[in-house]
């Protein structure tokens, strides 16, 4: 009896999951969209493959993959895309799978950040904030098993590093056109 | 048999839900500035600051690990205010809270709440409560804070909440309760 119960209930969350868009799908589907700012920057860009690493430094670096920004500017035209907009990727984060680090609220704006994995092994760090004068962003840090302490290793070995930003550079460029 | 452990067990969901809701409707208000830290976001913290060296941060690191989560609301709003004082009202009723401490400043009231834990020095909440601070200017563009609600959960140790306090930017009035636990 019970085990029908629980195969009825895990069939309705399974259909119910399916069916809900991914913060992925919900970036790739708005990144064609005029109202939408898109940036992936891999990490690959931060040319750091010659750089004097130890093994758990780097291993933190293979972790990460990427960084993406999905912006959504707030002009007079579009109020009405913004309040759909923004519903649509508060419910996105509803899931219970994205587990809340933490949450503000000001008159300036809100924001939240939330994360997918384990705690040692992160898979994608998620910071969406938004103000009602400005619009929205969402940025995402993807990767595999990331380790929060090996990447502020990393970030530490980088800083004391002679590291000046080659690759930063590039997209500095780049964004100039 | 069956059925009252059910019954249990719902009624302390329930319960365990209630006391949360109460304070969660003002998490997404627009009168009411807030900073809600979780359980991981600690944990995460703990984990990113494994290896540091600073003494200061390390001590940090040592109350910070014993935290679930902090709360902290923040209204101007006259109304919102007065439907605090009530929510933390009802609060205490449902819950097994005592007071701590009180302390009247000029027009400015401070109340701490604690939940008991395993010694005297520990808490398993701490609940600070300030009205009245109309007539006090905070910040570079002097903003008018009406009441402040901030709620710790976990395993806080009284003597330690100083060591928080600096460290967050949290009220100075909750070091008040530091002098208290020692």
């Amino acid at each position: 009896m019970i085990l029908k119960y629980s195969v009825a209930v895990s069939v309705i969350i399974l259909s119910a999951c399916s069916s809900t868009q991914s913060l992925q799908e919900y970036y790739v589907d708005n990144a064609e969209n005029p109202n939408f700012i898109s940036l992936d920057v891999p990490t690959s860009i931060l040319n750091l493959e010659k750089a004097d690493l130890s093994e758990v430094q780097r291993e933190a670096l293979r972790s990460l993959r990427k960084l993406n920004l999905l912006a959504f500017k707030k002009t007079t035209e579009n109020v009405a895309e913004y309040t759909t907009e923004k519903a649509k990727v508060n419910s996105i984060l509803k899931d219970k799978e994205y587990v809340e680090l933490m949450k503000l609220n000001s008159k300036y704006g809100k924001g939240v950040i939330k994360y997918l994995g384990d705690e040692d092994a992160i898979d994608e760090v998620i910071i969406f904030g938004n103000s009602d004068d400005k619009g929205f962003a969402l940025i995402r840090v993807l990767g595999n098993d990331m380790n929060p302490a090996h990447i502020v290793q990393l970030l530490q070995a980088i800083q004391k590093s002679d590291y000046n930003g080659e690759g930063l550079g590039e997209i500095g460029k780049f964004l100039k056109g | 048999m069956k059925k009252s452990i059910l019954l249990i067990t719902a009624l302390t969901v329930s319960i365990a839900g209630f006391s949360q809701s109460l304070f969660d409707k003002y998490e997404n208000m627009d009168h009411v500035a807030s900073v809600i830290v979780n359980k991981s976001m600690v944990n995460l913290l703990a984990s990113m600051g494994e290896n540091t060296d600073d003494p200061e941060a390390r001590e940090f690191l040592e109350v910070a690990r014993g935290l679930d989560q902090l709360k902290v609301f923040i209204t101007e709003d006259t109304s919102t205010s007065s439907d605090m004082k009530r929510s933390v009202d009802k609060y205490l009723k449902s819950s097994t809270m005592e007071e701590l401490m009180r302390v009247k400043d000029d027009d400015t009231y401070v109340k701490f709440y604690i939940k008991s834990g395993k010694d005297e020095h520990h808490v398993k909440e701490l609940l600070m409560f300030v009205t009245g601070m109309d007539n006090l200017k905070v910040g570079h563009d002097g903003r008018n804070i009406e009441t402040v609600l901030v709620s710790l959960t976990g395993d806080i140790d009284l003597r330690k909440i100083g060591t928080l306090t600096n460290k967050m930017d949290l009220p100075g009035e909750l070091k008040r309760a530091d002098k208290k636990g020692e």
